[in-house]
């Protein structure tokens, strides 16, 4: 959760949001002058729309160069999720900004689970499969992004246990599937969990380029966060 | 002779000659036409024809042995994005590389042999 340094009518919080590609956006981003990029300003920020009627107490948005040829330094202030794991990229400031704010990021992945992904031309279908060697989670889920000129998605092939629940979603240009045991008390069964089965449009030679994997994560029982890696 | 009797006698000749000539294997071995740009000089390695791509850019894959190689796509970051299965022969392999979906940002192309590296290849989309 961030704020909503915009302003506005809004509550003054800054939530992810989803547009209808499918991108997630957690983005209260502003650039601000350098001798307002500190604590006091930025942690009072945090009130920033509830303070002095509302007005923004104290926080300079805007500001007009009146010199020609002044140079004017920026710091950038960035918010993402609390384990800045789904935001644009941010500068090396931002970490001693966090620091500087006490924002626990103990909830930053702590580990990594490796899933072997391969795909290949078959009877003219593209087949994307993921492998899982076992490494116990209970969740994970991938998003990614495919050549809609060239691929028709047909199915989707789970072999994820018995009690978990499968999931997809198909997005603009691309697709979000994962599974989830609810309980966490199953873990995803080893072996080929996923398979995505594309029919092609026209002549494709190959796969490499007809897709890429924009976004995975995965779980484990105790709730840990998993960075999940394609290999 | 009558000519009937000439031609059905020639007709058996011809076709006992034949039938009494060795058996030849022909093997007609593939050719694989490679433009001047993704020519590859070492015995393995992976060629774009361009290093910058818009919606897709050929890649030749040259082998020095046949079997099962890998070719993994990885964003600047070192993260795989996607891996290709490809069942390459000796010799060299024509591939096209569709770049239209991918993020425009520079990329590495990796060709793997097993666990192996045997060639690599960056590409810039634009």
């Amino acid at each position: 959760m961030g704020v909503d340094v915009s302003g506005g009518d809004g509550p003054g919080y800054c939530l992810p949001t989803q547009n209808e590609a499918g991108t997630w956006f957690h983005g209260c981003t502003a650039t601000v002058r350098i001798e307002d990029y500190n604590e006091d300003v930025l942690g009072a920020s945090v009130s920033l729309n509830k303070s002095e009627g509302g007005t923004g107490g104290g926080w300079e948005s805007e500001f007009t160069p009146t010199e020609d040829g002044q140079t004017f330094t920026f710091g950038y202030w960035h918010h993402v999720d609390l384990d800045q794991s789904h935001s644009t990229a941010y500068p090396a400031e931002v970490s001693v900004t966090a620091k500087s704010f006490n924002i626990s990021l103990s909830s930053k992945p702590v580990g990594t689970v490796n899933f072997d992904m391969v795909s290949k031309l078959e009877n003219g279908q593209v087949i994307v499969e993921l492998k899982h060697s076992g490494e116990p989670i209970v969740g994970m889920q991938a998003r990614i992004k495919y050549d809609t000129d060239r691929l028709v998605l047909k199915d989707i092939v789970y072999d994820t246990g018995n009690t978990t629940t499968n999931f997809s979603k198909e997005l603009n240009k691309g697709l979000l599937f994962g599974t989830l045991s609810v309980n966490g008390s199953v873990n995803i069964k080893e072996g080929t969990p996923f398979k995505l089965i594309f029919d092609t449009i026209g002549t494709v030679n190959n796969t490499t380029g007809l897709f890429y994997f924009e976004n995975t994560d995965a779980v484990k029982a105790n709730g840990d966060k998993m960075t999940l890696k394609i290999q | 002779m009558s000519y009937r009797f000439q031609k059905i006698y020639y007709t058996i000749l011809f076709t006992l000659f034949l039938a009494c000539s060795p058996d030849y294997d022909f093997e007609i071995e593939p050719y694989t036409f490679v433009p001047e740009a993704l020519v590859i000089k070492e015995d393995v390695g992976i060629k774009l024809d361009s290093n910058f791509a818009t919606t897709e850019v050929r890649m030749n894959v040259k082998l020095n042995s046949s079997g099962n190689y890998y070719i993994k796509v990885i964003d600047i970051s070192g993260k795989v994005v996607a891996k290709e299965l490809v069942n390459g022969r000796i010799g060299d392999n024509i591939f096209t590389v569709y770049t239209s979906t991918l993020p425009k940002s520079s990329y590495r192309l990796e060709l793997f042999h097993e666990d192996s590296k045997v060639g690599t290849s960056l590409i810039n989309l634009k």
